[in-house]
């Protein structure tokens, strides 16, 4: 599967023009990182089908607004993350549940970019994911997903480009050192 | 050995049939987009149904309440201005009088003044 940093060529001018074949090509790009993104932050399938859905339904009616062709992954995504900041809101318990998570979190050595996980660490993997604070995990999904860069994932996420930095560099380094103490 | 990114979509891989069906519901939908349609003049005046029917019961209120309830404009002469039937009939024979002077007609006077309708025996009417 290609990552956003892989050249490949998109038809989005053709789905500007209103093409469906355009749009189900984008959508099948898209569909399975774009759920992975909202399944890892908002933790419920079905609210994270409707997310999905619903990021498509809006990307379909606001396509005129997107200046640069290139950039419509990250669009795409930061409509997806308003969404979910959205259910986070109506849910009312985002905070305090961030918070309770972040106090638990552990922050570690820094290692090095390329990461590498062995077969019987993608479990271990997956629930230190699941234990990382939600704007920790929100752009360490970004970053593994779909290889945004920082400033991007600060577009996408409507955050300081410091405060992606501070975030991707902690949840990285929390990552690593839960991976090496698992299989020294 | 996976990257993380591979990990995450291998994980959620079975989620991939319910997006194919949102994706191909969204496409449908888009591909169904119905054209413009022309409108003729029954469907405009279909859409101007309930419009034509409030004018229309308008127009019969503001006819109901303007029908004249009054009796008719020679019943409303005063019966006191009507003239005794005598004086009509003295007119009327001056009338011929001066019409027959002018064609020089003879002059035939008429001495006998009917009689009102309601003293004439039956057997004097002729059928």
């Amino acid at each position: 599967m290609l990552g956003v940093a892989e050249p490949e060529q998109l038809p989005v001018r053709q789905a500007k023009a209103g093409e469906p074949e355009a749009w189900s090509a984008l959508f099948r790009r898209y569909q399975l990182p774009l759920y992975v993104y909202v399944f890892e932050l908002v933790r419920d399938q079905q609210a994270s089908l409707d997310i999905v859905q619903e990021t498509f339904i809006a990307a379909v009616r606001h396509i005129g607004g997107l200046r640069e062709d290139a950039k419509f992954g990250g669009w795409l995504f930061g409509i997806a993350h308003q969404k979910c900041g959205q259910l986070w809101r109506q849910e009312n318990r985002a905070a305090a549940l961030r918070e309770a998570i972040a106090e638990s979190s552990p922050v570690l050595e820094d290692g090095p970019d390329e990461l590498l996980i062995r077969r019987e660490q993608e479990e271990q993997f997956m629930r230190l994911l699941n234990a990382l604070p939600a704007p920790q995990r929100s752009v360490l999904l970004l970053h593994f997903l779909e290889d945004f860069s920082l400033d991007q994932i600060a577009e996408i996420t409507a955050t300081p480009l410091g405060t992606v930095k501070s975030r991707l560099h902690y949840a990285k380094r929390a990552l690593r050192k839960t991976l090496e103490d698992q299989c020294p | 050995m996976k990257t993380p990114r591979q990990i995450l979509l291998q994980q959620h891989q079975p989620a991939t049939q319910k997006l194919d069906a949102i994706r191909a519901g969204l496409v449908a939908a888009m591909a169904a987009k119905p054209a413009p349609e022309t409108l003729s003049w029954r469907d405009i005046a279909r859409s101007l149904r309930w419009h034509l029917a409030a004018l229309s019961a308008a127009w019969v209120v503001v006819m109901i309440l303007n029908i004249d309830h009054s009796p008719g404009a020679v019943a409303m002469i005063p019966r006191g201005k009507i003239p005794p039937p005598q004086q009509i009939w003295a007119s009327l024979r001056e009338s011929r009088r001066l019409l027959q002077e002018y064609s020089d007609a003879p002059v035939v006077e008429m001495t006998v003044v009917p009689g009102r309708r309601s003293e004439i025996e039956p057997e004097q009417v002729e059928v």
